[in-house]
C-alpha cells in the first residue's frame, strides 16, 4: 500500500461511522457491490481524505470524478488494490 | 434622473448630509469607501442602473455638526438605494425606497431607543432604518467606528447609555466569546436580533447573563425594511408578525408578508404583488414563526433535504465548540456534499475522535458532514453574519 492510501486509511477508520478499512482483505469490495463497505455517502467522505492526503504528500491537486467512479468496468474503488493502483496512475501522470 | 453617491465609512460627515439630500428631494445611495472611491465602480454601477445619471459626492470635511435637522421628509419625493448583501440568493440586487414611507412608519411608533448603536453600516436597510428613526424621534446614535471588533462593542457598552442593542446572532456569538458579562448588559434594555437564523444556545446564555431584559427577535429585508413583531418571551427564537401593522402568511412553507415599506423598484426584478415573498422557510409552532433558513439554501443529499442552520444548531448543542458554519457544494454523487466549519478552543486531532462520537449520538447519517474544518475563530461576512459562501 502507498503512503497516501495508508494515511487515508488511517483518517476514514477514525473520521468516518462504523468504517473500519485497516484489516480489509486488498481484494474486498469496497465500493459498488452489495456488500461493499462504503455507502455513496461515506464514499465522498474518503474521496475528500484522499484528495486531502494525495496533496499533502505529494504537493498535487487532484479531482477524483463521479465520471471515473460509476464506471463499472474501471472503477477505481471496488477494491484497495484497484484504488492503490489509480493512486500510483495519478502520482506518475 | 441624478442619483448621489455617497461614502458611507465616513458617518460622522454623511449622515447629517444624507439626510439633507433626502431633503432636498435627491435619490441618495451610499457606498462602503473601497467602492466610492473606485471609479471603475462607478462606471459599472451607472451601466447596471441604467437611465440614472451617478453623481458621487465628495466630501472633503464633515458640515457643521451643531446644525439641528428638522426634516420635513415625509412629503418630500426623495428615495434611496440600497442593495441586498447577497450572502444568500442569487447576489445583490439594487433595491430603490420612498424615504417618505419610512419616515411615516417611525412617526406612527414610539421610539424604540433612547441611545443605540449603529452597528448596521449605513449603506444597509438597518443602518438606514437606524438613522431615519433616529432622526424622526432625536434619539441618539453612537457610531462604533470604521471596523466592527467585539473587543470596541464591550468597551462602548461599559461607557455609553446605550439601553437597545441591535446585531446579528452571529456577532452575538463573538460577544460571548470576548466575555460579555452582566456588566456589559446594565443599561441595555433591549437585544434585537435578526438578519440570520438565531441559535437557541446563545440565546439561552445571554438570558442568563440578565433575565429581565427584552430579547426581540427583529425581522427585515433590504426589499422591505424592518417589520413589526412580537417575540415569544419564553422562546426568542420564535416570533410573529403584528398582524395590526404587517400581516404575515406562509405560503408553501414560505413566508410571505405585507408591508408598508415596499419597494418602489427593484432593479432588474419585477415588482412583487401585494404579498411580498421573503424567500424564507419557516417552521410552525402554534401562531409562532421560526426561520430556519432561505429556500435557496437549503442542502439536498441523497434525495434528504434540510437547511444549514438546522444542522449548525445540532453542532451548538456541544459544548466543546464555539461556533459552527455549514455550507453546501454541489456533488454528482450525493446531489450536494456538506462541510461543517468549526471554532473551538480544543487541539484539533482530539476534537476530530470527540466530534466522531458526537456526531453519531446526535446527528442523522444523512445531515453528517463530509468535510471538517477546524477553525480558530469564526469566519464572518462584511454584513457580521455567518459567511456561507
Amino acid at each position: 500500500m502507498n503512503e497516501i492510501l495508508n494515511r487515508a486509511i488511517k483518517r476514514a477508520d477514525e473520521e468516518i461511522s462504523g468504517v473500519k478499512l485497516q484489516n480489509l482483505s486488498p481484494d474486498a469490495a469496497l465500493f459498488g457491490e452489495g456488500k461493499a463497505i462504503l455507502d455513496s455517502l461515506n464514499l465522498v467522505t474518503f474521496i475528500f481524505i484522499i484528495e486531502d492526503e494525495f496533496l499533502k504528500i505529494t504537493g498535487k491537486k487532484i479531482k477524483i470524478s463521479a465520471q471515473e467512479i460509476v464506471s463499472k468496468s474501471d472503477c477505481p474503488f471496488r477494491t484497495l488494490r484497484t484504488l492503490e493502483a489509480y493512486l500510483r496512475r495519478k502520482n506518475e501522470g | 434622473m441624478k442619483l448621489v453617491v455617497m461614502e458611507s465609512e465616513r458617518s460622522e460627515v454623511t449622515s447629517e448630509r444624507f439626510l439633507s439630500l433626502l431633503q432636498k428631494e435627491f435619490l441618495v445611495m451610499m457606498l462602503p469607501s473601497r467602492e466610492f472611491q473606485d471609479e471603475d465602480f462607478l462606471e459599472q454601477l451607472e451601466k447596471k442602473l441604467g437611465g440614472f445619471d451617478v453623481w458621487p459626492l465628495r466630501l472633503e470635511r464633515p458640515i457643521s455638526t451643531d446644525k439641528k435637522i428638522h426634516p420635513d421628509l415625509d412629503k418630500a419625493p426623495a428615495g434611496f438605494l440600497v442593495r441586498s448583501s447577497g450572502t444568500s440568493g442569487t447576489g445583490p440586487k439594487m433595491i430603490v425606497h420612498e424615504a417618505a414611507l419610512f419616515v411615516r412608519k417611525f412617526s406612527n411608533s414610539r421610539p424604540s431607543f433612547q441611545t443605540t448603536l449603529n452597528f448596521f453600516p449605513p449603506d444597509s436597510i438597518a443602518g438606514i432604518e437606524t438613522l431615519l428613526e433616529s432622526t424622526v424621534h432625536g434619539t441618539k446614535i453612537i457610531q462604533p467606528g470604521k471596523e466592527i471588533l467585539p473587543s470596541r462593542i464591550l468597551d462602548l457598552l461599559l461607557t455609553e447609555k446605550i439601553d437597545y442593542l441591535h446585531i446579528t446572532p452571529t456577532f452575538m456569538n463573538m460577544l460571548l466569546l470576548h466575555g460579555l458579562s452582566e456588566k456589559h448588559l446594565e443599561s441595555v434594555k433591549t437585544l434585537a436580533f435578526g438578519s440570520e437564523p438565531s441559535q437557541p444556545r446563545i440565546l439561552d446564555q445571554i438570558r442568563n447573563l440578565k433575565p429581565e431584559m427584552e430579547l426581540r427577535h427583529n425581522y427585515g429585508m433590504s426589499e422591505i425594511g424592518l417589520q413589526a413583531t412580537i417575540t415569544n418571551p419564553s422562546r426568542p427564537s420564535y416570533f410573529k408578525f403584528d398582524h395590526d401593522v404587517n400581516p404575515a402568511r406562509v405560503n408553501g412553507g414560505l413566508l410571505e408578508v405585507k408591508t408598508h415599506t415596499p419597494p418602489f423598484k427593484i432593479m432588474d426584478t419585477l415588482h412583487p404583488g401585494e404579498w411580498f415573498p421573503t424567500g424564507d422557510q419557516v417552521e410552525l409552532s402554534g401562531d409562532w414563526l421560526k426561520i430556519t433558513g432561505r429556500s435557496d439554501d437549503i442542502i439536498n443529499v441523497a434525495g434528504k433535504k434540510f437547511f444549514p442552520s438546522v444542522l449548525e444548531d445540532l453542532f451548538m448543542e456541544w459544548e466543546g465548540i464555539q461556533d459552527a458554519t455549514v455550507v453546501s457544494e454541489p456533488n454528482e454523487l450525493i446531489g450536494n456534499s456538506v462541510t461543517v466549519r468549526i471554532s473551538t478552543s480544543t487541539q484539533d486531532d482530539l476534537i476530530r475522535s470527540q466530534l466522531k462520537s458526537f456526531m453519531e449520538a446526535k446527528i442523522p447519517a444523512y445531515m453528517r458532514p463530509q468535510r471538517i474544518e477546524i477553525l480558530k475563530s469564526s469566519e464572518v461576512s462584511a454584513r457580521l453574519k455567518k459567511k456561507r459562501r
